[in-house]
């Protein structure tokens, strides 16, 4: 039954629609032949901070400046019978970009639109690749990637500051480390296992940061009975009144660590003793 | 249906597996006709034997990963993030979904509904609901966030199933930045809501990071965290805090005492030089049981040199890791770690010694293709001796 609920959707998708009207436009030529600059046509580049409020595109009358743009339609308009403004012929953005920034910075334009060069307009065109920024901002990382970044990079994550993740980084790329558990660990690799209770009650990492520190530690710690070692010490419990041994010290310092196992709503243990 | 406290399989959560396997469904029928092309990375693994501590039972583990990126028109995209795999301690079910999304833009805000994630310093989050960031050249940024708490291999938790919202607003960017939060959350036995500042500043050459959360139920800080670095040359200093309140509501009533977890001072020092980084730190830990530990860390050219010695009331720990990574030409890298520490509890137990070996070849066929054997061996008294290999094909479309 439920694969034919997928049957219209897919017939839909498939019917044949009018084409829209596209603006192609022979970059090409403007520039390599016409050697007609960049900023003729995109003047406002230089000032701008987002391609999602501002549109890098020409007017139509920066066209007729060139162009006879009243009688002849065709010239750059595919569907005469509906044309679209320029505007809307804007390219698909899925990530923001100042090029005011990178102008700035005395860029070149063709350093991230080498493509425009060969696109004669006949197909949508590329005007960048990831590949592009990647050739800048992976070989030379940013400033505020320090030597410590990968230790220390949770304590400036923020509404303010992590959009420009994306720049470089996909959505999943925090899940990588911290949330994954690949097979081939690469944060607790090796004998990893040993330590890990000497580093929790250290401090020496922040198990909280990635861990629900209860949960995690339950599966071996209270499923599987492994006590800690420090469990076997003299004294750590005993039953005299007000002499109760080593383990009260311990659960001060630590207290989510004790927690893992002991717990009222689950444990009887420590009425045992404590009940009066 | 319950194990232990958990209770498996809750239906009350089914919809968001049929939700997002619809999305990721939807995805790859619609995007070749809608001529956007979807990015899609899948990662499929194999390892045996699988063990995994006091089990004596081998068995052959395995998982599928799959993420797909869809750009629906100019301001949309889809994202999905699933797994699917053999059960383990850690996912006690075999599907699992860690992101699965719909977002809209609309200028620089933006909308997203499905399963988010949010990783600030402050706090992380991953849920099932909404949420809309609005954002201004000039008065900063404003999201709100809600809904439940997400259970990535739904295997619903009586302690999970809460719902969430936080609400915050930020100014600035990496480096230099603002950001006021007010959120709620189930704490011990009780619902509480916290008020938080994260902070990043630079003072005299000196850059500050800061992350403060005050519990408003209780009105007392929740969580304080601190560091200061600054680059001198080609050194970068640093030192710092971390403490944060233990919230156990009634599970130790016996006990007077506010209970914290243990304030953690640190610093370290860091210098990199001529391709080689040498990292010292050293962190103190203020509690009734002395507890100090230094780590040393060399890198250079592929190899990695680190040691460790760290003290904790008679506890002593040691040990050493050895790592190198080299590459053959442009597919072929192959990198290897040994690792020996020493664990020694005073007079309880002797010294008990652990050792680890791990390798991994990578060949990468093409941009979108990879192969990844690997192999570990590890011993240590926990499980005596653990011996893994496998192997994970990652195929980028």
């Amino acid at each position: 039954m439920w694969r034919y609920r997928f049957l219209p959707l897919l017939m839909i998708s498939f019917l044949p629609a009018q084409e829209a009207d596209r603006i192609p436009f022979p970059h090409d030529f403007h520039v390599q032949e016409a050697e007609i600059e960049c900023v003729i046509c995109h003047s406002n580049a230089s000032e701008s901070q987002s391609v999602f409020t501002q549109s890098l595109l020409p007017t139509m009358e920066t066209c007729g400046d060139c162009h006879d743009i009243d009688d002849d339609c065709g010239l750059c308009h595919t569907n005469m019978d509906e044309p679209l403004p320029l505007a809307e012929s804007r390219p698909q953005y899925t990530q923001d970009f100042s090029h005011q920034n990178h102008l700035e910075k005395n860029m070149e334009c063709s350093t991230c639109h080498a493509y425009i060069l060969e696109d004669d307009g006949s197909t949508p065109g590329k005007l960048w690749q990831p590949v592009d920024c990647q050739n800048c901002h992976q070989q030379k990382k940013p400033e505020f990637h320090t030597l410590d970044w990968k230790q220390n990079h949770g304590l400036g994550m923020n509404l303010a500051s992590q959009d420009r993740c994306e720049v470089c980084h996909t959505s999943d790329f925090c899940d990588q480390c911290h949330q994954y558990q690949p097979f081939e660990p690469k944060v607790h690799a090796g004998d990893y296992i040993q330590r890990h209770g000497f580093e929790a009650r250290t401090g020496v990492t922040d198990c909280g940061t990635c861990h629900d520190v209860e949960a995690t530690c339950y599966t071996c710690h209270r499923q599987r009975l492994i006590m800690p070692l420090d469990h076997s010490i003299p004294n750590w419990a005993n039953r005299i009144p007000g002499e109760g041994g080593r383990h009260g010290e311990a659960a001060l310092d630590s207290p989510e660590i004790c927690q893992v196992c002991h717990r009222l709503d689950r444990d009887a243990t420590c009425l045992d003793c404590h009940e009066e | 249906m319950k194990t232990n406290d958990r209770v498996i399989f809750s239906c009350s959560r089914h919809w968001v597996k049929y939700v997002s396997s619809g999305l990721a469904g939807i995805t790859l029928v619609f995007s070749p006709v809608r001529g956007s092309r979807p990015s899609i990375h899948l990662s499929s693994t194999l390892v045996t034997p699988r063990l995994h501590l006091t089990e004596t039972e081998e068995t052959t583990a395995w998982r599928n990963l799959l993420v797909i990126r869809q750009p629906v028109g100019s301001r949309s995209e889809i994202f999905t993030s699933l797994e699917y795999g053999s059960e383990n301690p850690y996912w006690q079910n075999s599907f699992r979904v860690h992101q699965a999304y719909w977002r809209q833009r609309v200028g620089k805000s933006q909308l997203k509904l499905g399963r988010l994630t949010q990783w600030n310093a402050l706090r992380n989050l991953r849920i099932d609901g909404g949420e809309i960031v609005i954002r201004t050249e000039k008065a900063g940024s404003l999201k709100l966030l809600a809904g439940v708490k997400a259970v990535t291999d739904f295997s619903d938790t009586t302690f999970m199933d809460y719902p969430e919202w936080s609400l915050s607003w930020a100014k600035g960017g990496w480096g230099r930045s603002l950001e006021l939060s007010a959120w709620s959350e189930y704490l011990g036995t009780a619902r509480r809501t916290f008020t938080g500042i994260t902070y990043q500043w630079k003072v005299f050459g000196w850059r500050y990071g800061q992350a403060v959360s005050f519990d408003l139920t209780e009105k007392q800080i929740h969580h304080f965290r601190a560091r200061f670095s600054r680059t001198i040359g080609v050194r970068q200093w640093a030192f710092g805090f971390r403490q944060k309140r233990y919230v156990s509501g009634e599970i130790y009533p016996w006990i007077k005492e506010s209970l914290r977890i243990a304030p953690t001072v640190f610093a370290d020092v860091r210098r990199q030089r001529n391709g080689m980084q040498v990292w010292n730190q050293i962190t103190y830990r203020i509690q009734s049981e002395f507890s100090l530990v230094w780590t040393g860390t060399l890198e250079r050219d592929g190899l990695s040199v680190s040691v460790l010695a760290g003290k904790r009331d008679k506890s002593t720990l040691t040990g050493a890791t050895l790592g190198y990574q080299k590459t053959i030409g442009n597919s072929l890298t192959a990198e290897m770690t040994a690792a020996y520490h020493t664990f020694n509890y005073g007079a309880i137990a002797g010294p008990s010694p652990s050792s680890s070996l791990r390798g991994q070849i990578r060949w990468s066929a093409g941009p979108g293709f990879q192969v990844i054997f690997f192999g570990q061996w590890a011993q240590n008294p926990i499980y005596s001796v653990d011996g893994r290999g496998g192997v994970t094909i990652h195929v980028a479309l």
